[in-house]
C-alpha cells in the first residue's frame, strides 16, 4: 500500500479528477494541520496566540474550516457545498459520536478522537464553522484552482478577513509548508525519529480520511463500497499508536482518529518503521503479513478492499 | 497436546519473499491465514490424509491442497498408473492415446457429455467455455453470479483489482445467486446479447456461508437459457467428482451445455477437463485453444486411474459420511463450550463459522489453534475432505477441536 509515496496510473486531469482531488486535499490532507500544531513545538509556538478561523470554499464544491484557538488547530468540513447554500453532509469526516450514531458500532474512544463535523464538544465554534476571533474566507473558482494552491502554484481569492491576510501569508504559509514537509518523506528524513513519527501519523490519518471520499467519489473505489457494509476497521501502529478507525455505517463511512471499540477488522503494524514502510508503499505487504510484521484479522474482505481503495490515494495526491 | 512451531516455514518464506512476488502467491498465499504465524507455508511430503511441513509437523489436511487431493496424497493406485506412463514418456511429439481413452471415459461417465477437451487449470476451461459460447451465439456478454470465482483471467476478476481494466469486465454482467428472476431481467433488458450463463453448482464463496440452489432454481435457469439461446456453463472445478461422479449437475438435477472440471479429476496431477453437448462440438473445434503441456500423458493416466478409484470407492458417499461425522462432532463440541457452529454447503465441502462472532476473529483463533495442534483448518474457505480421511483422523481431529475450544475458554475468548 502507498498513501502518498508512489504514483498510480496517470489519470486524465479532468473536472471529475480535480473534484476528487480537492476533496482529498481539504478533508484528508488539510486535517494534518491539527497534528502538526499538536506535535511540532515550533509550529505550536507559531500559532500560540492566534484566534482565527480560515474557510476554504470551492465554488460548487467542497469547503473546510481551519480554526486556530487556545494553541490548538482544528479542521473540519463545512457542512454545505460552497455556493449551494444548503446543509449537505460531507462524507468522510466526523466525530466519534457521529460515527457511533451513524453506524452503531465502533465508537471512537475518548482522548484522541477527532471532531470534524463542525459541532465541537467544547463549544468553541459555531455550527456554521465560525469561531470567536476573526474569520478569513478564501474562495476558489474551481476544484482545480484549489488544487493549484495545494501544489504551491495557485493563489486564492480572499473574500473576508482582509485584515488577517498577514497571518495567511506568513504563519499559515509556514505551517502548510511544514505539513508538506512531513508528507514528503525521503530516506534521509525518515532517519529522524521525530520526523518518522509525524510522517507516519499524518500518512495514517490521510489514508483513513481519504477512504470515505474515494468510496463516494472515485469510480474504481466506489466499486468496493458494498464491501464496507457494516462494522468497523481499526488501523493501529504498535505498541502505542497512532490509531485510526473507519466506522462503516449503512449510509456513510466515518473516519476517526484514535482507537475504536470492538473493531470487526483489524490491521496492526508491528512498529513505526513497519508502519512507515507500509504507508509509504515501500513494504512488501503480503510478505509483511505472512511474517507477522503486519497483523490482519477479522473481516478480511474489508481489509482486502481497503487496501485496494487506498491504492487510489496516490493517483490523486502523489 | 503438543503445539507446533513454524520457524522453518518463516525462514523459508523470508527467502521466498526476496525472489518471488508475494513470497507465495495466489491461493497458497499466507495472507488469509490468521495469524499466518500459526500456519505452515511449505509442505515437503504427504501420505493419505496427512502432509508434513518443512518443520516436520504432521497435519490432518482439511483443505486437500484446495481440492486436488481427493483419494489421499501419494495414492498407490494413481501413482502407479502415473509412474508406468512416465516410464514411457510424458510430453511427446504427438498426443497420447490416453487422451482418447480419457475423453471416452468422461463421455461414458457424465450423462450429458458428448465430447471432452483437456487443459491444465480450471481457469483454462472456464475461459474456453466463454469463447465457445461466444462463437456459438455470436454474442458478447456473459452473465455470472456476484462474487462467483471462475479463475484468475482478467474477464472474471472484479474492476479495481490490479491489472484489470474496465474493458476486461465490461461484457460480464453480475447477478445475485439463487435469483433466476434477475437473470430473466437481464435477458429481457439485453435481448440477443447474452452468450452464456456461468456459475458454480452452488454458491461456495470465501468468507461467507455457502448456499445451495433453491428448489427449482437450476431448472428455471435451464428454461431461460433454452428460451433465449444462451449457453449454460457449469463451473464444476471445485465441486466436480466430490458431490457426484456424473457431475454436480446430476446432484442438483439439471443439464448444462458445457461443464468444467479440474480439482478432483487426477488426485493432484495437473489436468483439467471440459465436457460438452454435441451441438457445441463444432464450435469448440473452431476456437483455437492450446498450451505447451496440455497433452502430457502422465496426468491423463493419473486421471483414468483416479476416476476408476473414485468409482470403486464410491467416493462422494464416503466423503459425505466423513464430512457429516466431522461437522456433527464439531458442532457438539462447540455447543458444549457455549457456541453455535454453523455448517453450510455439502458435507464433502463444508464451510463453518461461529455465529456468535461477527468479526470472525474467534473463528480465526479456533482454526489457528487447531492447526497448531495438527488439524489444518482455514477460516476463510470451505474445507474439503477426501477418501483418505479415516476414523482415526476423525477421533484425533475432534480431540484437537475440544482442546482448541478449551484454550479459547482459558484465554477469555469465549
Amino acid at each position: 500500500m502507498s498513501v502518498l509515496g508512489t504514483a498510480g496510473a496517470a489519470p486524465r486531469r479532468d473536472a471529475r479528477y480535480e473534484a476528487v482531488r480537492a476533496r482529498l486535499n481539504l478533508h484528508a490532507v488539510l486535517p494534518g494541520l491539527e497534528d502538526v500544531v499538536a506535535g511540532d513545538a515550533e509550529m505550536a509556538a507559531l500559532v500560540a496566540g492566534t484566534d482565527l478561523t480560515v474557510h476554504f470554499k470551492v465554488a460548487g464544491g467542497p469547503a473546510a474550516a481551519v480554526r486556530f484557538a487556545g494553541g490548538r488547530c482544528r479542521v473540519w468540513p463545512l457542512g454545505a457545498e460552497a455556493g449551494d447554500g444548503g446543509e449537505a453532509a460531507v462524507c468522510g469526516a466526523g466525530s466519534g459520536a457521529e460515527a457511533d450514531r451513524g453506524a452503531g458500532n465502533g465508537a471512537a474512544r475518548d482522548g484522541e478522537s477527532s471532531d470534524r463535523g463542525g459541532r465541537h464538544r467544547d463549544g468553541e465554534d459555531r455550527a456554521d464553522g465560525r469561531g470567536g476571533g476573526g474569520t478569513v474566507t478564501l474562495w476558489f473558482t474551481s476544484s482545480a484552482h484549489l488544487n493549484r494552491m495545494f501544489d504551491g502554484s495557485g493563489t486564492p481569492i480572499p473574500l473576508r478577513g482582509f485584515g488577517k491576510l498577514g497571518f495567511m501569508q506568513k504563519e499559515f504559509t509556514q505551517l502548510s509548508d511544514r505539513l508538506a514537509h512531513y508528507l514528503k518523506p525521503t530516506p534521509e528524513l525518515l532517519v529522524d525519529p521525530d520526523y518518522l513519527a509525524m510522517n507516519t501519523r499524518l500518512m495514517l490519518t490521510t489514508a483513513a480520511f481519504a477512504v470515505p471520499i474515494l468510496l463516494e467519489h472515485d469510480p474504481p473505489a466506489a466499486g468496493f463500497r458494498r464491501v464496507f457494509d457494516g462494522g468497523s476497521i481499526a488501523l493501529t501502529v504498535l505498541p502505542d499508536g497512532p490509531s485510526v478507525g473507519l466506522v462503516l455505517g449503512p449510509q456513510r463511512i466515518v473516519a476517526v482518529k484514535g482507537e475504536i471499540d470492538s473493531p470487526t477488522a483489524l490491521i496492526r503494524m508491528r512498529d513505526v518503521h513497519i508502519a512507515s514502510a507500509f504507508l509509504n508503499g515501500t513494504l512488501d505487504t503480503f510478505a509483511a503479513v505472512a511474517c507477522g510484521d503486519v497483523e490482519i484479522s477479522g473481516q478480511l474482505p474489508k481489509v482486502d478492499a481497503l487496501g485496494l481503495v487506498l491504492e487510489r490515494v496516490p493517483i490523486y495526491l502523489s | 497436546m503438543e503445539t507446533y512451531s513454524f520457524a522453518g516455514s518463516q525462514a523459508l518464506f523470508r527467502r521466498a519473499a526476496e525472489v518471488i512476488p508475494c513470497g507465495i502467491y495466489g491461493h497458497f498465499s499466507p495472507a488469509p491465514l490468521v495469524p499466518p504465524t500459526s500456519y505452515p507455508f511449505f509442505a515437503v511430503s504427504g501420505k493419505g490424509s496427512h502432509f508434513t511441513d518443512v518443520d516436520g509437523n504432521d497435519f490432518i489436511d482439511y483443505m486437500c491442497a484446495y481440492g486436488p487431493m481427493v483419494l489421499g496424497y501419494n495414492d498407490p493406485v494413481v501413482d502407479e498408473a502415473a509412474r508406468k506412463q512416465a516410464e514411457k514418456g510424458d510430453t511427446l511429439m504427438g498426443a497420447s492415446p490416453l487422451m482418447v481413452d480419457l475423453a471416452e471415459r468422461l463421455v461414458e461417465l457424465i450423462p450429458f457429455a458428448d465430447w471432452a477437451f483437456f487443459a491444465k487449470n480450471g481457469g483454462d476451461m472456464t475461459t474456453y467455455a466463454t469463447m465457445i459460447a461466444r462463437a456459438a451465439t455470436g454474442r458478447s456478454k456473459i452473465v455470472a453470479i456476484e462474487g462467483g470465482y471462475h479463475g484468475v483471467a482478467a474477464w472474471m476478476q472484479g474492476g479495481g483489482h490490479h491489472g484489470v481494466v474496465p474493458q476486461d469486465t465490461e461484457n460480464v454482467v453480475r447477478i445475485p445467486w439463487n435469483h433466476a428472476a434477475a437473470f430473466e431481467c437481464v435477458l429481457e433488458e439485453q435481448p440477443g446479447r447474452i452468450a452464456a450463463f456461468i456459475s458454480t453448482p452452488y454458491q461456495h464463496l470465501t468468507f461467507a456461508d455457502n448456499e445451495l440452489p433453491a428448489e427449482g432454481y437450476w431448472q428455471r435457469i435451464r428454461e431461460l437459457c433454452d428460451r433465449h439461446g444462451v449457453v449454460l456453463i457449469l463451473d464444476d472445478v471445485r465441486a466436480g467428482f466430490r458431490l457426484d461422479l456424473r457431475g454436480s449437475n446430476e446432484y442438483f438435477g439439471f443439464r448444462p451445455d458445457l461443464a468444467c472440471y479440474c480439482k478432483a479429476i487426477a488426485n493432484g496431477y495437473p489436468i483439467s477437463a471440459m465436457v460438452g453437448r454435441g451441438e457445441l462440438k463444432s464450435e469448440a473445434a473452431g476456437v483455437f485453444y492450446t498450451g505447451s503441456y496440455w497433452f502430457q500423458a502422465v496426468p491423463m493416466a493419473a486421471a483414468l486411474a483416479c476416476i476408476d478409484e473414485l468409482q470403486r470407492r464410491d467416493a462422494p458417499a464416503y466423503m459425505a459420511d466423513y464430512g457429516r461425522r466431522l461437522t456433527d462432532g464439531m458442532k457438539r463440541i462447540a455447543d458444549a463450550h457455549g457456541h453455535d457452529l454453523k455448517v453450510t454447503g455439502p458435507p464433502q465441502m463444508p464451510y463453518l463459522r461461529l455465529t456468535d462472532d461477527e468479526s470472525t476473529m474467534l473463528h480465526q483463533r479456533l482454526c489457528a489453534e487447531c492447526t497448531r495442534r495438527g488439524a489444518y483448518f482455514t477460516s476463510h474457505h470451505n474445507w474439503l475432505v477426501s477418501c483418505a480421511h479415516t476414523d482415526e483422523d476423525l477421533e484425533r481431529t475432534l480431540a484437537i477441536v475440544e482442546e482448541a475450544f478449551t484454550v479459547l475458554d482459558e484465554e477469555g475468548g469465549t
